[in-house]
């Protein structure tokens, strides 16, 4: 929590609240993506989420930006934002507060911008739209965020079409963008995976920099466990729809518990791995969206799978102030040995 | 923001040049095609036009006098170097047959056409758009029932030929209903059936492509990041949606436009207009070369520069075309 302001209040207020969140296809027979997800993001906190393809990390970020595909619905719980619950806004209210609180960033910036206007319109829309500012005025604050991204000639960038510009460069234009409302919260869903490797890092850096500078709480959605060990506050970790561990990220790697993220962080490669050592792989697949799961998603996967874990969910239990996870192995070798879990401090 | 302002002048102008360039080009060398290949036509098809004019039986000296007034007798390079002369000055000669020229025959009879092709291309564009863009925004929520519904209808309007959905337009809306008239040519009234006869079944193609192209754009990323603004309804339409439709649609309509106009051509005979189609007939079977070089340049003039500005309205509204075509 290093970049989080200390003359604020004590516990800084939630900007985003999910509660028991069931997110499922609109149908007959649903689907279920998410199986009642909860989580909070307090203001000026960097939160990374995390988790493979499927895992409905992405649906989490759309559920809160109030954008889930058609055909997918929330079936139950609640999305706060900002200390308001979606479901009690009128749509009017609730489209002000999304539109002005919460920003988005998506994976793939070079489809992220309407590839037939300029930068400058698309960028200044939700100041026109939101707050009223007059357009050569928000042209000039549009240059100065670009400015803040680290673009130098924002005159140009703002004349140009999307597809003059880099991958980089646009990512910084959607995240510039993204700023202009002056947001609570970014939502950053995947906004490395299609960048060139060293533009990467550049991009993670600007937004652990916003983060600490503007004082805007990052929601980064990542399936690089590492990464978002190293640049977040804190760490999810989602596993087929479900939170299975929820950390501070300096405990990451000494305090990891759930088997899952155990076996994520070891999946990953250093430049220290041999580049002919095998990398340490996770057997067996997730669970197909379809599939009706009674216990645990990780159980037929799980080293530690018991009897218990292919009959009944685990819970979700607090090992510390900052560190849940839900894992039956876990909780029982919890009621064996309580004295090594507690917090060390 | 004077710099930005120079600098997008500078770099588009020279853009806008070049793309505006190369269309014209094209345009210009399809019309070059054009006049060879309705020289060449003409010639081609049997039969000998003075013959024709004089009948079976007529005298040889008479024959030879007319295909020298005809200018028929001269080598196939002055007549082409002539013919070339004349459509450079508009001058398509004088008709075999009744000694009109041809500029006044197209001035007289051009109307009656291309206010039942205006009309279509209205249709087809309006209707075309409109519907396929509210089908588009319906069935991005899976709805299997109206998107059949959509399929069935559009693709049974989409392969009807003109004259029979002519003919089923006008026992409906002038037998039954009698709300338009049946035939006939001059007022506007009497070109809406005709219009509907020759543009539905584009005008229900043209609706399949736009909602096809309606859900890829509502399924982009850009679309999602400009939902997430929550920006007023229209706003989202008219900024993000409509422009990202029109880009590749434009051109569609545009070859669609130039079907119309040479169905307009035909449907006439169907409504009894008095158009360039009756004369172009005409023309064809009796040999009257200058009405049928004159009219084929004519319309295909038409259909070039309908095109042509298909062609720019597009690359004005999507930047993309026009680098496309400069790159």
């Amino acid at each position: 929590m290093g970049t989080a302001p200390t003359t604020r209040d004590e516990v800084p207020a939630d900007v985003i609240g999910l509660s028991d969140l069931v997110v499922t296809t609109e149908s007959s027979d649903p689907v279920v993506i998410l199986r009642g997800v909860s989580l909070t993001v307090r203001a000026g906190e960097l939160v990374g989420l995390v988790g493979e393809s499927g895992s409905g990390k992405s649906t989490v970020a759309l559920a809160i930006a109030d954008l889930l595909p058609e055909g997918v619905v929330r079936a139950s719980g609640s999305v706060r934002v900002n200390g308001e619950a979606l479901d009690a806004l009128p749509a009017k209210r609730r489209g002000a507060l999304l539109g002005r609180k919460v920003a988005l960033v998506l994976q793939d910036p070079s489809a992220s911008l309407n590839p037939v206007r300029r930068i400058g319109p698309q960028m200044i829309e939700v100041l026109r739209f939101h707050f009223g500012v007059s357009r050569a005025e928000a042209l000039r604050l549009a240059a100065d965020r670009l400015r803040e991204v680290g673009i130098d000639d924002p005159g140009r960038v703002l004349a140009s079409y999307p597809d003059m510009l880099s991958g980089g460069m646009k990512q910084r234009v959607v995240i510039a963008m993204g700023l202009l409302a002056g947001p609570e919260v970014v939502i950053a869903d995947e906004p490395t995976t299609a960048l060139d490797v060293r533009v990467q890092a550049s991009v993670l850096d600007l937004l652990v920099r916003l983060n600490s500078e503007k004082d805007v709480a990052i929601l980064l959605v990542s399936h690089n466990i590492v990464a978002v060990g190293e640049y977040c506050d804190r760490v999810i970790v989602m596993y087929a729809g479900t939170i299975v561990e929820s950390l501070a990220a300096a405990d990451l790697m000494a305090s990891a518990r759930h088997p899952y993220t155990r076996a994520l962080i070891g999946s990953v490669p250093s430049l220290e791995t041999p580049t002919q050592a095998e990398l340490p792989t996770i057997p067996g697949s997730p669970p197909d969206p379809g599939d009706v799961l009674a216990g645990c998603p990780f159980e037929p996967r799980c080293p530690l799978a018991r009897a218990r874990c292919a009959t009944e969910l685990p819970r979700r239990i607090a090992l510390d102030e900052s560190h849940t996870v839900a894992c039956w192995a876990v909780e029982e070798e919890l009621a064996q040995h309580p004295v090594r879990l507690e917090p060390s401090c | 923001m004077t710099t930005t302002t120079t600098v997008r002048a500078r770099g588009s102008t020279m853009q806008w040049a070049r793309f505006l360039l190369i269309r014209l080009v094209r345009a210009v060398v399809v019309m070059v095609v054009l006049v060879v290949v309705t020289f060449a036509m003409v010639r081609l098809v049997p039969g000998d036009p003075a013959q024709r004019i004089l009948g079976m039986n007529a005298d040889p000296v008479a024959l030879a006098a007319t295909r020298e007034r005809l200018g028929l007798d001269a080598a196939w390079l002055t007549q082409f170097a002539d013919y070339v002369n004349g459509v450079l000055t508009f001058d398509f000669g004088t008709s075999f047959q009744t000694g009109e020229t041809v500029s006044k025959i197209i001035a007289d009879r051009v109307w009656p056409t291309l206010q039942a092709a205006l009309l279509a291309i209205v249709l087809v564009a309006v209707g075309g758009l409109l519907v396929g863009l509210w089908a588009g925004v319906v069935t991005e929520r899976r709805r299997p029932v109206t998107e059949a519904t959509f399929s069935g209808i559009t693709g049974v309007i989409g392969i009807l030929p003109p004259y029979l959905l002519g003919t089923l337009l006008v026992w409906l809306f002038a037998v039954q209903l009698q709300w338009l008239p049946v035939a006939g040519s001059g007022s506007l009234a009497k070109a809406i059936l005709p219009a509907m006869a020759l543009g539905l079944a584009p005008m229900a193609m043209l609706a399949r492509v736009v909602r096809v192209e309606t859900l890829t754009v509502l399924g982009q990323d850009y679309m999602r990041l400009a939902r997430s603004k929550h920006l007023p309804g229209i706003r989202l339409f008219t900024d993000h949606l409509l422009p990202n439709v029109l880009g590749p649609v434009l051109p569609i309509l545009g070859a669609l436009s130039a079907t119309l106009i040479g169905g307009s051509v035909v449907i006439e005979r169907v409504f009894a207009r008095p158009g360039l189609g009756e004369e172009l007939a005409q023309g064809v079977q009796v040999g009257d070369f200058p009405v049928v070089q004159g009219l084929v340049i004519f319309l295909g003039g038409v259909v070039v520069l309908t095109s042509f500005i298909a062609d720019v309205l597009a690359a004005i509204i999507d930047p993309r075309v026009r680098r496309a075509v400069v790159r």
